[in-house]
C-alpha cells in the first residue's frame, strides 16, 4: 500500500513536469498507468503429468484451464516452465524474456525479442544439485507482453518447495514469490 | 601460443648461452664450488625442485622441506596433520569441481590457493593415483618411516607433467643407512590407535629397511540426531620395503615396494531428508593400493649418470553399501586404476657449470570401473630436457621444457624459467616462471550416467556426447530442451596454469631466518560441468567444458628464530586473493547481482563483496613454538595454526560466494604436545590437539575436537 502510494506520487510528480514542459494544462489528475504489487503463485512441480497454472496479473486471481483460449490471464507455470499468452499457449500476443538489472533498474521494456515459452530455467534460476536448491537469480528480470499489449517487468524472489514425498525428497508444489510493476498505458516505460 | 613460443625461445637462449659460455670456462676453469649432496658442508639435500640432488639453499623455486625432526617434534600421525601445519598448504575436505560446498572425497591439500585437484602427490618422485572426485584424500598416508616431505609451490608440469598446477609434494621414505630397529605405539581419544615397527639391515652389498603401520580411527559423531558418523571410523595398514643392492662400483639397483590396505565402515539412514521412515544403510569401502617401484642407478663418469625407473600402481576401491533390515544391496561402486611407467633421466655435468637433465619416459593407465562401460586405456608419451646453469657462486638459471603427447586429449608443452642470485651468504633472490596442466580426467571424458535415484539427472564425458547425440535423444523424448550451451561441445583439453614467483630469503643472523615470496597464478581451460538440456522432467543433462579462468595470487611470509639452544620460535604467514576472472568482469560490467542478507532486496555488487573462490581463506597464520633440553631428555612444542573465513556455499543462487551466510567462521587451533627421551631407547610424549576444541562438523568434518594422546617409542641402534 506505501510502494503504491509511492508510485501515485512518483507518477504525479512525473505528470506534472512533463504537462508543465508541455505547457498544456489539465484540471483533472489522471489515473496512475504504473503500479507495482507482489503476488504468491503455487504450481505443479510434475512437469510431466500436472497441468499449467495461469494467472492474471491485474485481478491477481488464477484463471482455470478452461480459460487458456481467453485473454484473461498473463503468464502461466508449470514447474520451472514460464509461458506467455501467445500461440500456441494461448490468444493474445504476449511474449515473456530475461533481461539483466534489479526491478527498479529495468526502466523500459525491451522493443523486441519477446518468445512464447521458456522451458530453459537456466535463464533466470539456479539449481545446486549438491545442496538441491533451487532458488531465483538475483538480478533477473522476467518481462512480459501481455495478451493485451500492456508491458510488465517482473522480478521473482523465492521459490519455496511444497511438502516433499517419497524418496529422494521431491516436490508436488513450487511456490513461487515474486513482485511486478505492470505499466498499462501500453508504453514499454516503466 | 605467442606466451608459449616466447618462453621457449627464451629457455632456448638460456641453453645456449650456457653451452656457449662452456668453451671459454674450460679454459678459465672457474673454481665454483660444486652442487651436489657430496659437499664437505653437511647441508640438506632436495631433489624435488630439479630431479637433481641440489642443496636447499641453491632452491630457486618456493620449497617448503619438512624434515624427519620436524615430523617427530609435532607428534602427528596421518599426511593432513603434518601439511597443515605448513604455511600457505590448506587442507579442505571440499573439492574445487565437485561443487562448491564440503565434499565427500576427503582431506586434499591447496597449494598457493590452487585446488586439491591441482596438486601433485609422488612417493620418492613417483606419482599416486587413486583420485576421488578430483581429489586425493591425504588420510591414506602415515608419516611414520619417512625421511622427508619436500614441497615445491607452484606450476612445475615442465619436470612432472599433468596435475602439478599448483605445485608437487613428494613424500621421501626412509632408506637403510645402518642397522637397526625401532617401534612406537600411539594411542588416543576417537579410538585412534597408531602402531609403527620398522627395521634397516645392512649387509655387504645389499641393504633393507622395513616399515609396518596400522592406524585405526574409530570415528567421530558431532550430531547425536542423525544415525552415522560425522566421519567415518577407517582403519589404514601399510607395509613398505626399501631394498637397495650394489651392482658393481657404478651401479646400484634400488626397489620400493608399498602396500596399503584401508576399511572405512559407512552407516547412515537414506530418507534423512524425508518424512520417509528410517531407513538405515550399511556397509563398508575396501581400498587397496599398491606400488612397485625398481630402479637402476648408473654412473658413467664423475659427468654423467643416468637412471631406469620402472613404476607400477595400483588403486582399487570397493563399495559395498545394503539396506540393513533387508540386506538387500543399496550401492555398489567398484573402481580399478593401474598406471605402469618406464622412464630414462640422465643427468650431464657439462663444462662452465652446466648440469643438462634430459628424460622421457612412457605411461600407459587402464580404468576398470562399473562407472563407466568397458575397459578405458590412456597412453602417454612424453620428453623432458632442463639444464641449471651455475656461471659463478652467486648465480644458478634453470631452463626446463617438457611435452606430453596423449591418446585422447590435446598434447601439451611446459616450460620453466628459474633464476637465483646471491648477493652474498646472507642474502638469497629467486625468480620463477613455471607453467602447468591437469589432463582431463576419466569422469570428464568418458561419464556416461544417467542418475534414476536422484530424479533422472544425466552427465556425459565430452568424448561421450556431440550435438548430433543430443538431438537423437531428443527424437527419442529423453530430452526436451536442448540450450544453447550444447553448441559449445568439443574436445577437451587440459587445464593450464601460469605461475610467477618472486621471493627473498635473509639470514639476519645465525639465529634467524626471514623468508617472503610473492605469486601470481593464472589458470585457463579449467573444467567445468555445465547444463546442455533439460529432461522434461526439468531434470539437467550435463557434460565438461574448458570454460572457467580463474587467478590466485598472495604472498607468503616465514620466519624462524632460534632464542637460545632452547627455545625456536617459527611463525608463517600467507597472503590470498582468489577470483574467477569471468565473475570479476561480470561484477565490473555491472551484470553480476546479489541478494541482500537481511532485506533479500537485490543489488550490484561491487569487487569488494565477492569473498573470491569458495574453500579460500584470505589469511592463513601459523606460529609454533618448540622447546629442547637437551641434558634432561625434556622437549615440548606447541603450535598454532589460524584460518580465516572462507567461502563455503552459494545461498543467494548467483553461484558466487558474496555474503557472510554462504562462509564458515574462521578459527584457530591450538596443538600441544611434551615429551622425554628415558635413555638412547625410549621415549614417552603426550599430546593434545585442538585444545580449544573449535568444531564445525558442516564447514570443517574432518577436524577432530580436542582429543589427547600418549606416544612410547622405542629405538634400537646397533653400531658397527
Amino acid at each position: 500500500m506505501m510502494k503504491q502510494t509511492l508510485g501515485m506520487a512518483v507518477v504525479a510528480i512525473g505528470l506534472m513536469i512533463s504537462t508543465t514542459a508541455c505547457e498544456k494544462k489539465n484540471d483533472a489528475t489522471p489515473a496512475p498507468t504504473v503500479t507495482t504489487d507482489s503476488a504468491t503463485l503455487t504450481v505443479s512441480a510434475d512437469a510431466v503429468n500436472g497441468s499449467y497454472t495461469y494467472f492474471n496479473l491485474r485481478t491477481k486471481a488464477t484463471v482455470t484451464s478452461a480459460q487458456q483460449q481467453t485473454t484473461d490471464w498473463d503468464f502461466g507455470m508449470l514447474f520451472t516452465n514460464l509461458v506467455a499468452n501467445a500461440t500456441p499457449n494461448g490468444p493474445g500476443t504476449g511474449g515473456v524474456q530475461v533481461v539483466d538489472g534489479t526491478l527498479a533498474g529495468v526502466t523500459a521494456a525491451p522493443e523486441s525479442g519477446y518468445v512464447a515459452t521458456i522451458t530453459d530455467y537456466t535463464q533466470w534460476a539456479n539449481y545446486n544439485g549438491t545442496t538441491r536448491t533451487f532458488s531465483p537469480r538475483p538480478g533477473r528480470i522476467i518481462v512480459f507482453r501481455t495478451a493485451d499489449n500492456k508491458y510488465v517487468k517482473l522480478e521473482m524472489l523465492a521459490a519455496d518447495y511444497g511438502p516433499l514425498a517419497g524418496t529422494p525428497p521431491r516436490p508436488t508444489t513450487i511456490i513461487y514469490r515474486f513482485r511486478y510493476t505492470i505499466q498499462t498505458n501500453g508504453t514499454r516505460n516503466f | 601460443m605467442q606466451k608459449t613460443i616466447a618462453s621457449i625461445s627464451y629457455m632456448l637462449a638460456i641453453l645456449m648461452v650456457g653451452v656457449g659460455a662452456m668453451g671459454q670456462t674450460s679454459v678459465r676453469n672457474l673454481t665454483v664450488k660444486k652442487d651436489t649432496i657430496f659437499n664437505d658442508k653437511p647441508e640438506e639435500v632436495v631433489v624435488t625442485a630439479t630431479r637433481t640432488e641440489r642443496k636447499l639453499s641453491n632452491v630457486a623455486v618456493p620449497f617448503t622441506m619438512i624434515t624427519q625432526q620436524q615430523i617427530q617434534a609435532a607428534g602427528v600421525v596421518r599426511m593432513q596433520e603434518l601439511l597443515q601445519e605448513q604455511t600457505g598448504l590448506f587442507i579442505t575436505s571440499g573439492s574445487g569441481t565437485a561443487g562448491m560446498g564440503g565434499g565427500v572425497f576427503g582431506n586434499g591439500v591447496q597449494i598457493q590457493g590452487m585446488s586439491p585437484d591441482y596438486t601433485l602427490i609422488l612417493i620418492n618422485g613417483e606419482p599416486v593415483i587413486g583420485r576421488q572426485g578430483g581429489t586425493l584424500n591425504l588420510s591414506r598416508f602415515t608419516v611414520a618411516n619417512i625421511k622427508k616431505v619436500e614441497v615445491v609451490k607452484g606450476p612445475s608440469s615442465s619436470l612432472y607433467g599433468s596435475e602439478a598446477m599448483g605445485g608437487v609434494i613428494n613424500i621421501i621414505t626412509e632408506q637403510p643407512q645402518q642397522n637397526k630397529f625401532g617401534a612406537s605405539l600411539r594411542m588416543g581419544s576417537y579410538g585412534i590407535v597408531d602402531a609403527c615397527a620398522n627395521g634397516s639391515f645392512i649387509g655387504k652389498k645389499s641393504s633393507t629397511h622395513v616399515a609396518l603401520n596400522s592406524y585405526r580411527f574409530g570415528g567421530s559423531d558431532y550430531n547425536n540426531n542423525l544415525v552415522g558418523y560425522t566421519q567415518d571410523p577407517f582403519t589404514n595398514n601399510t607395509a613398505q620395503v626399501q631394498y637397495n643392492h650394489l651392482l658393481g662400483t657404478k651401479t646400484k639397483l634400488l626397489v620400493f615396494a608399498r602396500y596399503s590396505y584401508e576399511q572405512t565402515k559407512n552407516l547412515f539412514d537414506a530418507n534423512v531428508n524425508t518424512t520417509a521412515p528410517q531407513k538405515l544403510i550399511d556397509g563398508r569401502i575396501r581400498i587397496n593400493d599398491v606400488n612397485i617401484n625398481p630402479t637402476i642407478q648408473h654412473r658413467f663418469s664423475n659427468k654423467v649418470n643416468t637412471s631406469l625407473r620402472l613404476y607400477g600402481t595400483m588403486y582399487e576401491s570397493i563399495q559395498q553399501l545394503n539396506e540393513e533390515n533387508t540386506r538387500n544391496t543399496y550401492y555398489y561402486d567398484y573402481f580399478k586404476q593401474q598406471f605402469f611407467r618406464i622412464e630414462n633421466q640422465t643427468n650431464i655435468t657439462l663444462p662452465a657449470n652446466n648440469t643438462l637433465s634430459l628424460g622421457g619416459g612412457f605411461v600407459r593407465e587402464i580404468l576398470n570401473t562399473n562407472r563407466y562401460e568397458g575397459e578405458r586405456t590412456n597412453n602417454i608419451a612424453y620428453g623432458f630436457v632442463q639444464n641449471e646453469w651455475q656461471p659463478t657462486a652467486q648465480w644458478n638459471i634453470i631452463g626446463g621444457l617438457r611435452y606430453d603427447a596423449n591418446e585422447d586429449y590435446a598434447s601439451r608443452l611446459s616450460p620453466k624459467l628459474a633464476v637465483r642470485y646471491s648477493p652474498n651468504d646472507r642474502l638469497k633472490f629467486t625468480a620463477s616462471y613455471g607453467a602447468g596442466f591437469r589432463a582431463p580426467d576419466y569422469r570428464q571424458l568418458y561419464l556416461s550416467l544417467v542418475n534414476p535415484a536422484a530424479g533422472g539427472y544425466a552427465i556425459y564425458g565430452s568424448n561421450e556426447i556431440s550435438t548430433a547425440k543430443l538431438q537423437a535423444l531428443q527424437q527419442q523424448g529423453f530430452i526436451s530442451t536442448i540450450l544453447p550451451r550444447a553448441n559449445d561441445l568439443k574436445e577437451l583439453k587440459p587445464e593450464t596454469s601460469n605461475g610467477f614467483n618472486i621471493g627473498a630469503q635473509y639470514k639476519w643472523s645465525t639465529s634467524t631466518t626471514i623468508d617472503v615470496n610473492l605469486f601470481n597464478n593464472d589458470i585457463s581451460n579449467q573444467i567445468i560441468f555445465d547444463i546442455i538440456a533439460l529432461r522434461g522432467n526439468g531434470q539437467q543433462v550435463y557434460s565438461y567444458f574448458n570454460v572457467k579462468r580463474s587467478f590466485t595470487r598472495g604472498g607468503e611470509l616465514n620466519i624462524q628464530h632460534q632464542f637460545n639452544s632452547h627455545w625456536t620460535i617459527t611463525a608463517g604467514y600467507q597472503l590470498l586473493f582468489t577470483g574467477d576472472k569471468d565473475v570479476v568482469a561480470a561484477i565490473d560490467n555491472g551484470k553480476m547481482f546479489g541478494r541482500n542478507q537481511s532485506n533479500n532486496e537485490v543489488y550490484a555488487l561491487h569487487r569488494s563483496d565477492y569473498y573470491g573462490l569458495p574453500n579460500r581463506s584470505k589469511h592463513m597464520l601459523n606460529v609454533k613454538l618448540f622447546y629442547q633440553h637437551q641434558p634432561s631428555g625434556w622437549s615440548a612444542s606447541v603450535r598454532g595454526i589460524y584460518r580465516s573465513r572462507w567461502g563455503t556455499n552459494d545461498v543467494d543462487g548467483n553461484g558466487i560466494i558474496n555474503r557472510t551466510d554462504e562462509t564458515a567462521n574462521g578459527f584457530l587451533q591450538l596443538n600441544a604436545n611434551v615429551s622425554k627421551d628415558f635413555n638412547a631407547h625410549w621415549r614417552v610424549m603426550l599430546g593434545a590437539e585442538n585444545l580449544l576444541n573449535y568444531r564445525d562438523a558442516v564447514n570443517i568434518p574432518n577436524v577432530l575436537g580436542i582429543n589427547g594422546y600418549i606416544a612410547i617409542h622405542y629405538q634400537l641402534q646397533k653400531r658397527k
